[in-house]
């Protein structure tokens, strides 16, 4: 009877034995998927391009390469017959950074058409000299016989070229990547000077150099960084005025970057800076030519990474960062006029909401009588102490210049009305902070607009807070002490031997003649000499 | 570009300038008037020509040795035991420096500037800032020096030279009523205020890239802190008079306070006085920490002398303490000032006597 019950077909039973077997299905689905993933970290592991042996037999070798490749879906080859030497080959690229028309036009087209002098098949150690002087219509093609040096080259967009019975890979230039056309710079715009800026393409940002600098002592080195990436850096400088030194200091620093994938030019600009824990930059990046084209015929070295707009200049100095392409173009009183005034924003865009703080904290007798009437009457009711007051008012300040980096160009404006308008006004309203805080926040800003360099930009909001911090508890002499440890600081840093303060501080009466092109501008018929800190090859710069 | 870096004569001459300008400018008149009255001022040239015979003599002594700095001629010139003695003797004579110096420097800032502010807040903050910039060496300083002075230095001088809005010239008179004794007398009590520029010679020489013109820029900055000097002194007077300036134990200071520029931003000068005698009082004493921790790595022949300020910094911190009062500090700078004195005018000619001795003798043999 029971047995019955048992295995009697009842909806409970059924309902079990389809959750069971409903169970097992997804056992089977995962022990599937987990196979899967086994399997494929088996066939996936990392590939060594290099250890792969180059063969005489087409199929071989292209069996090794689409093991390399993984049969990535942007990865090509087409087989077909070279009619002049009746030989099995194919052409391997990588879609979308080789020029298909090259390869459609000047090497699969010409190498299916037959031989117009009827020659047939030529010897192995002939083929490439054959296909070189009469059958590619190409510039630039060469012979590689490791496989490592084949694949970089098929993945910077050239294209390899397989031929049956051939032990090498012949390697055909057709790099065409598809690239930001060449704009005005969005970080360094300028009214009076040139409006191309660099781009991705480190091909495209050279040109722009040798456009500017038509002269063979123009020296670009190819240094490739990045274990898995292989990325293209150059180092460029102008031979006969850089010091040999520099240009070879350099290129060592950057030989020595043992990173993966460098994933920007600040990851290079800190792993080459002579002080990498300091806030202040020791490398100029600018994505400008003029610029770069100014610092080269200076002495100084650049560096160009593939794939970012920006470019290092080295060595770099405090007083490079206040200079822009534009002081070049004004006359030089107005020039030197607008580059003090950007020494004195600095400062005040630094100094001024500490100073206050410290002022109406602890040393009112420094403003006059009548002034500082009018601040204490001003801040009567304000319920916070003015370090709080100031605090919130950077605090607020730091999000909207934040916000209105990152929003999109429309909406920018909108963000800074708000915030400068509608939540100032209201603050002030509400009595929760003075009017005269407003002020200074306020100036202290537009002082920070007028900065030419937007990571000095961002080193002056960073030491805003804690000047502001020493000027609360210890007033005017902990602004004096906080200005006297940055220029400690400062005094302390270097750029490839070269001191960070040079040339604001000359070593000796020599040097005096660097200081034309610092504070001010000297007039174009005084720049006759390039920097003395540089020690450049060649000293003299315009005969006059 | 790394090349092997010399001291150039400019920043020489800023050194030396540095190592001397900074403290005793707020107590100078106030030494110099009670001595020599209403010819003050002329105590202070004198005290200045005097002095250029103690650099001459230091730059003379030191050139015997180009290689070594004082610490290490005074082992040759007097032997492994005597030379040792004198080294530590001379590095407690420097170290009193900042200690008085300091002292004095916290009291005026609490009567003048931070009414509210615990003197141990302000000592420990200078000394932090020692010890981080002197953490990397003699060339950091050098260029931090260079900047302060081209910054902070002649920002001070402007505010010293607007002290002559308020000088009244009856103030001067009568000019060398009691003969020139009482002006020979003042100039001993001045001889602190130029007391620096020797050392920063003893220290420094190995280093500096020109040696044969250190005496000659050595005596130009001489020459320029005489000139200072007198202009300080001559606008205390001025303002002061000689009776109120012996006084007072800060004259410069209660000088600068009756200076009015009515109807302009700045209406009294006191406070910008005072603000800007910070980094420059923060810079000399920079200089003589520097001494001080150089002298104690080179008699226990270290390579650096980090981790002497740091094991320094503590020691000074509680001598600074330690001096009870404005007074004390006043009584042991006029010691010190005596012993620097018997340095400059007593050790060191027997030093160059020995040192030119010896030479004699080897070129003898």
């Amino acid at each position: 009877m029971d047995d019955n019950k048992e295995n009697s077909p009842t909806v409970e039973n059924i309902a079990a034995k389809l959750k069971n077997f409903k169970s097992l299905i997804t056992h089977v689905r995962d022990v599937e998927d987990e196979a899967e993933v086994v399997a494929r970290s088996l066939s996936e592991q990392y590939v060594y391009p290099e250890t792969y042996q180059l063969e005489a037999s087409l199929a071989s070798n292209l069996k090794h390469l689409q093991e390399i490749l993984s049969d990535s879906y942007d990865f090509h080859f087409r087989e077909f017959i070279i009619a002049a030497l009746n030989r099995q080959a194919a052409v391997v690229f990588i879609e979308g950074m080789s020029n298909q028309e090259l390869i459609n036009r000047q090497i699969i087209g010409k190498l299916l058409l037959p031989s117009a002098t009827g020659q047939g098949d030529k010897p192995d150690n002939e083929v490439f000299g054959y296909l070189k002087n009469a059958l590619l219509a190409v510039a630039s093609l060469s012979m590689e016989d490791v496989m490592g040096e084949a694949v970089k080259r098929v993945l910077a967009g050239d294209t390899l070229l397989l031929i049956d019975g051939v032990t090498g890979i012949i390697v055909i230039e057709s790099r065409k990547m598809e690239a930001r056309a060449i704009s005005e710079p969005e970080t360094e715009t300028n009214i009076r000077g040139s409006r191309d800026g660099f781009v991705e393409s480190i091909q495209t940002n050279i040109t722009l150099l040798r456009r500017r600098l038509k002269n063979p002592n123009l020296i670009t080195k190819k240094v490739t960084i990045g274990v898995r990436s292989e990325t293209d850096f150059a180092v460029v400088y102008f031979r006969g005025i850089a010091h040999p030194r520099l240009a070879y200091e350099v290129e060592q620093r950057l030989r020595k970057i043992k990173i993966d994938v460098p994933n920007g030019i600040g990851v290079i600009q800190g792993l080459m800076e002579d002080h990498p824990y300091s806030p202040f930059p020791t490398l100029l990046a600018t994505e400008r030519p003029d610029k770069v084209v100014a610092g080269l015929v200076e002495g100084k070295v650049a560096i160009m990474m593939d794939g970012i707009p920006f470019i290092l200049l080295a060595p770099a100095t405090l007083s490079d960062f206040f200079q822009t392409s534009d002081d070049y173009n004004e006359k030089w009183v107005v020039a030197s006029i607008i580059r003090l005034s950007r020494y004195v924003s600095a400062v005040f865009a630094m100094a001024t909401p500490a100073i206050f703080v410290a002022i109406t904290t602890f040393n009112p007798g420094l403003l006059p009588m009548l002034l500082t009437v009018t601040v204490a009457n001003t801040r009567l009711g304000i319920p916070f102490p003015a370090f709080i007051e100031a605090l919130v008012m950077i605090i607020l300040l730091e999000i909207l210049q934040e916000a209105g980096v990152r929003l999109p160009k429309t909406i920018g404006p909108a963000v800074s009305i708000v915030g400068g308008l509608v939540v100032g006004e209201a603050t002030v309203r509400a009595g929760l902070v003075s009017a005269p805080m407003v002020i200074v926040i306020a100036f202290t800003a537009i002082a920070s607009f007028n900065i030419a360099n937007y990571r000095l930009n961002l080193i002056v909001r960073l030491f805003r807070i804690p000047l502001m911090l020493l000027g609360a508890t210890l007033g005017m002499f902990g602004v004096m002490m906080g200005f006297l440890v940055m220029i400690a600081h400062l005094s302390m840093l270097e750029s490839f031997g070269v001191p960070y303060l040079t040339p604001m501080i000359q070593k000796n009466s020599q040097q005096l003649s660097d200081i034309k092109d610092t504070f001010v501008v000297a007039p174009p018929s005084f720049m006759d000499e390039r920097p003395q800190y540089l020690t450049p090859e060649d000293a003299k710069r315009q005969e006059k | 570009m790394i090349s092997f870096p010399r001291v150039s004569m400019l920043q020489f001459f800023i050194i030396c300038f540095i190592s001397a300008f900074g403290v005793s400018m707020t107590t100078l008149p106030g030494a110099v008037a009670d001595a020599a009255k209403e010819d003050m001022w002329l105590t202070v040239v004198v005290g200045g020509v005097i002095f250029l015979f103690t650099f001459w003599t230091a730059t003379k002594l030191a050139s015997y040795f180009p290689q070594n700095t004082c610490i290490e001629y005074h082992r040759i010139i007097l032997g492994p035991v005597l030379g040792e003695v004198v080294n530590v003797f001379l590095v407690v004579l420097l170290a009193t420096v900042p200690i008085v110096s300091i002292r004095s420097f916290v009291v005026a800032l609490k009567i003048y500037l931070l009414d509210l502010t615990p003197n141990f807040a302000v000592i420990v903050v200078l000394m932090v800032f020692f010890i981080y910039a002197t953490q990397y060496g003699l060339f950091p300083i050098i260029r931090m020096q260079q900047i302060i002075f081209m910054s902070f230095h002649m920002l001070f001088l402007m505010i010293v030279l607007l002290g002559l809005l308020s000088i009244k010239t009856i103030n001067y008179l009568p000019f060398l009523a009691q003969g020139f004794i009482p002006v020979l007398k003042g100039a001993i009590p001045s001889w602190y205020a130029y007391v620096g520029p020797e050392f920063a010679v003893g220290f420094f020489y190995p280093f500096i890239s020109m040696k044969n013109q250190v005496l000659k820029w050595g005596l130009a900055c001489i020459a320029v802190l005489t000139g200072v000097y007198t202009l300080i002194t001559l606008i205390v007077q001025g303002i002061l008079g000689s009776a109120d300036t012996a006084h007072n134990l800060v004259p410069t200071i209660i000088a600068y306070r009756s200076v009015e520029i009515p109807d302009t931003f700045i209406e009294r000068l006191d406070g910008y006085f005072f603000i800007f005698w910070i980094p420059v009082f923060t810079a000399c004493m920079l200089i003589w920490v520097y001494f001080v921790s150089s002298g104690i790595k080179q008699i226990l022949k270290l390579e650096y002398n980090r981790p002497i300020v740091v094991l320094v910094a503590p020691f000074l911190v509680y001598f600074v303490i330690v001096v009870p009062n404005f007074q004390t500090a006043q009584q042991i700078s006029q010691w010190v000032n005596y012993a620097f004195l018997a340095w400059g005018l007593g050790i060191l000619p027997i030093l160059l006597t020995l040192a030119w001795w010896k030479e004699k003798r080897r070129n003898v043999c």
